[in-house]
């Protein structure tokens, strides 16, 4: 006989693994299976002989050695309480759904929010007013008007201290800004705005500041401390600077 | 399933090392027995015997009770003695290649004495320790698993399935084959 469908419970017969039911059918089927029988008696010789076989022990040395190791291993391993354990397992390890899209809206608004204040922001600065002029109606009117008379007043203020001879970076700085030129267009469209309002004291404001703008804008290629002077003089005159102060603290 | 180290376990998976020390301490000797039994000298098998619970102290957060811990541990330590053995199996081969070494002239269980091993000059042992070795040569490696965990570790023929992740008909294939190998060598003795 060169095989038998039950001899695989030879080894749960032989092992005591089988239930009293499987014992009783497999002790009969065990008279008459010559194959069954001699995987019995290999097994039987196989668990005598391991019987005797001693297994060589280790050295104590060893033994204390291998202990310590593994202490050492262990201890050298970077101890976490359970709490934060806990908390790495909730939102890093293995973060629910819930969590994990909590996370994604989190970094959003984070995301937003340094967009808004450190890009978008100086992106409109030096975006010409051109490109956001289709944004103007949603803009706050009042609060364009101050901002404009805020920049304008830094800006002439700045070319009323200049030094024309001492200042020749600083000028030549001033001028390759194209900064001029945004206010220049910002006070072309707040002077339509203006005429529509029909605010006449607004739009003699800001045809004085046009003047003065359009004269920087000219010095763009020739910067002489005399061209210099000449503006600071016209600013002197107009007394622009004083008004602009006076209207900033005005109701608008 | 009603696992003694459940408590241990649980505490281990939130992060208490101490309990896991105890695991550690539990299991410490009864896995480098499993891995020399597998490996065959103490200075390789505590190699495996360390990866084995390094592996564990790792994975013990995604450990899942599917299975007891000690069906677990056993897992481990059986996957790297058997991952030790081809890589051991390999690099020997790259040897004889070179020195045009005979492998038959290698033993299981090598010539050279261990010395991490106490000698216990039992000669009787010594044959029978010789038999076993040149056995183990011969069979798979998983084969040889199931047969330590059954034989020398005294593990049921499911423990066994789920330890070295077969079918328990596998498992008692294996073992018959390697009782008939043994028997036949012992006859050959005689």
């Amino acid at each position: 006989m060169s095989s038998c469908n039950q001899k695989h419970f030879t080894v749960d017969y032989f092992f005591d693994e089988l239930t009293d039911d499987q014992k009783l059918k497999y002790e009969n089927h065990l008279k008459r299976c010559e194959l069954c029988q001699q995987h019995l008696d290999a097994l039987k010789g196989t668990a005598t002989a391991v019987k005797r076989f001693q297994r060589q022990q280790p050295d104590k040395k060893f033994l204390k050695n291998y202990h310590r190791q593994l202490q050492e291993q262990f201890s050298s391993e970077k101890k976490r309480t359970p709490i934060i354990d806990k908390v790495i397992d909730i939102f890093i390890r293995r973060p629910s759904i819930a969590i994990r899209i909590a996370e994604a809206v989190a970094l959003l608004i984070v995301g937003v929010f340094i967009g808004r204040n450190f890009v978008w922001q100086s992106e409109f600065l030096r975006t010409p007013l051109s490109q956001y002029q289709n944004n103007y109606q949603i803009l706050n009117e009042d609060l364009l008007l101050k901002n404009y008379l805020r920049e304008t007043e830094m800006v002439l203020l700045d070319v009323s201290n200049l030094d024309p001879v001492e200042d020749q970076k600083i000028i030549f700085n001033l001028i390759q800004s194209t900064k001029y030129r945004y206010l220049l267009q910002k006070t072309a469209l707040l002077k339509n705005q203006a005429y529509e309002l029909e605010d006449q004291q607004l739009i003699e404001l800001l045809n004085r500041v046009e003047l003065i703008l359009l004269e920087l804008c000219n010095l763009e290629e020739q910067v002489s401390p005399a061209a210099i002077d000449e503006i600071k003089q016209q600013l002197k005159r107009s007394y622009l600077l004083m008004e602009i102060k006076s209207i900033k603290h005005q109701e608008i | 399933m009603n696992d003694p180290d459940l408590k241990l376990v649980k505490k281990a998976k939130q992060g208490d090392q101490h309990a896991f020390g105890k695991l550690v301490k539990k299991y410490q000797n009864k896995i480098l027995y499993l891995a020399y039994d597998l490996v065959g000298n103490y200075t390789d098998a505590q190699d495996v015997a360390q990866n084995t619970f390094l592996h564990a102290f790792k994975n013990i957060p995604y450990f899942r009770d599917e299975s007891s811990f000690s069906t677990w541990i056993y897992r481990i330590a059986t996957n790297a003695a058997i991952d030790f053995q081809r890589s051991k199996k390999r690099r020997r081969q790259i040897f004889i290649n070179q020195s045009k070494y005979d492998e038959q002239d290698q033993p299981y269980l090598e010539n050279v004495e261990d010395p991490a091993v106490s000698i216990i000059k039992d000669l009787e042992n010594s044959d029978l320790k010789e038999l076993i070795s040149e056995l183990m040569e011969q069979l798979s490696p998983q084969q040889r698993a199931a047969f330590v965990l059954k034989f020398f570790h005294d593990k049921t023929t499911e423990e066994i399935a789920k330890i070295i992740e077969c079918n328990p008909v596998t498992v008692r294939g294996h073992l018959l084959r390697a009782t008939i190998k043994l028997r036949k060598k012992l006859k050959d003795e005689r």
